[in-house]
């Protein structure tokens, strides 16, 4: 980036899929945390002036479980039922900047066909020149949903109390957009 | 005085996670206490009341209630299949729980750990087995040992990776050996009173 070329959010920018990351966290086992990720994503970023909207879609297959019983579970109508709602959906429908790097944003999170709003918080740094000469643009955001909302409604009661999983679900990303050339 | 404890893993696949950590056990337990791994699961045919003649019994049979009988506790070591023990171990346990008025498992100290590649660690199915210990009038430990991810937790020599496991491991040893040392009968005095 050049002195005389001030930065600008100004446009479209789309994610790098191997420094972008959306993964999730519920409490297992009462107090325990299972966290894992999707190893797929496509996010988007438009801006306009304060005109900023994000939308991202996540294919549910490439949730990183290996084992098949669990990968299956987890697949399953219990929870995702991958085969019939494949993608996880977000499209944002207010992004305000804030202090500094902050940033809050309303969304829309279509998680197995059910759309709920959403709030989520966390920064936007950049844009900023990577060591291969591109324009690259940061956003983390975290957000707390409860997956009951969303229709995963598998639990089971632990022999000695309280339930297998939490209701409480961590979802964060953490995304590289780069300038999409126009 | 030295301990025997039989070890029964309710696995019976080769590399079976429930096995290794039995043979971990093995290797937790105080100098004068033995494990011994029972590993005649699968030769026991289901239970069939027509078979089960106690004064003739099966030779498998016998030889698994020898066994229960020779040892001063169990461990039992259990995978999950449907939130639930495998059907192999619980037709086992029913063979050992006959007759009801002389069975072997009767007051005889019992503990349950269990393994599975989920992220619950064949809590459900642990829960079970002590159900269906104490039924069986088993002195049955009531803690559990749920192993998860369980295909992480071995080294390529079956051993436990992580110190924090092998510790509740022991752990749980120890409330074993400690149920069935309270059992054990008073050393005998020297002289009549």
């Amino acid at each position: 980036m050049s002195a005389t070329t001030p930065a600008t959010l100004d446009g479209t920018w789309v994610s790098d899929p191997i420094h972008s990351t959306a993964s999730f966290a519920i409490k297992h086992m009462v107090v325990s945390t299972f966290r894992t990720s999707f190893k797929q994503m496509d996010a988007t970023l438009e801006a306009n002036g304060d005109d900023i909207k994000l939308t991202g879609t996540v294919p549910v297959e490439s949730i990183d479980i290996e084992l098949p019983d669990f990968r299956g579970h987890v697949l399953s109508p219990d929870f995702f039922d991958a085969g019939n709602h494949p993608n996880i959906e977000f499209v944002s429908t207010a992004v305000r900047r804030g202090e500094g790097e902050s940033i809050d944003v309303d969304g829309e999170l279509t998680v197995k066909g059910v759309t709920k709003p959403v709030k989520a918080e966390g920064i936007l740094i950049g844009p900023a020149v990577n060591v291969a000469n591109v324009e690259v643009v940061g956003v983390e955001l975290e957000t707390k949903v409860n997956k009951n909302d969303f229709e995963l409604n598998w639990n089971a009661p632990l022999p000695k109390g309280g339930n297998a999983i939490g209701d409480e679900v961590t979802l964060t990303v953490h995304l590289e957009l780069r300038r999409k050339e126009e | 005085m030295s301990l025997r404890i039989l070890g029964i893993s309710g696995s019976l696949r080769r590399d079976s996670h429930n096995t290794a950590l039995l043979r971990n056990a093995r290797e937790l337990l105080p100098n004068d206490v033995e494990l011994v791994i029972f590993d005649g699961l699968k030769a026991i045919p289901p239970y069939d009341a027509d078979d089960d003649d106690h004064e003739h019994p099966l030779p498998e049979i016998a030889a698994f209630k020898r066994a229960i009988d020779e040892a001063d506790g169990l461990l039992i070591a259990t995978p999950e299949y449907n939130h639930s023990i495998p059907g192999v171990l619980k037709n086992a346990i029913d063979w050992a729980s006959r007759p009801v008025a002389t069975t072997v498992m009767r007051g005889k100290p019992a503990a349950v750990i269990g393994a599975s590649t989920g992220i619950f660690g064949a809590v459900w199915s642990q829960a079970e087995m002590r159900k269906v210990l104490g039924a069986t009038g088993a002195e049955v430990v009531d803690r559990e040992l749920p192993v998860v991810q369980a295909h992480m937790q071995f080294d390529e020599d079956g051993n436990l990776v992580e110190d924090d496991l092998r510790d509740q491991l022991a752990e749980h040893l120890g409330a074993l050996v400690e149920a069935i040392r309270a059992k054990a009968p008073a050393p005998e005095k020297a002289t009549a009173a």
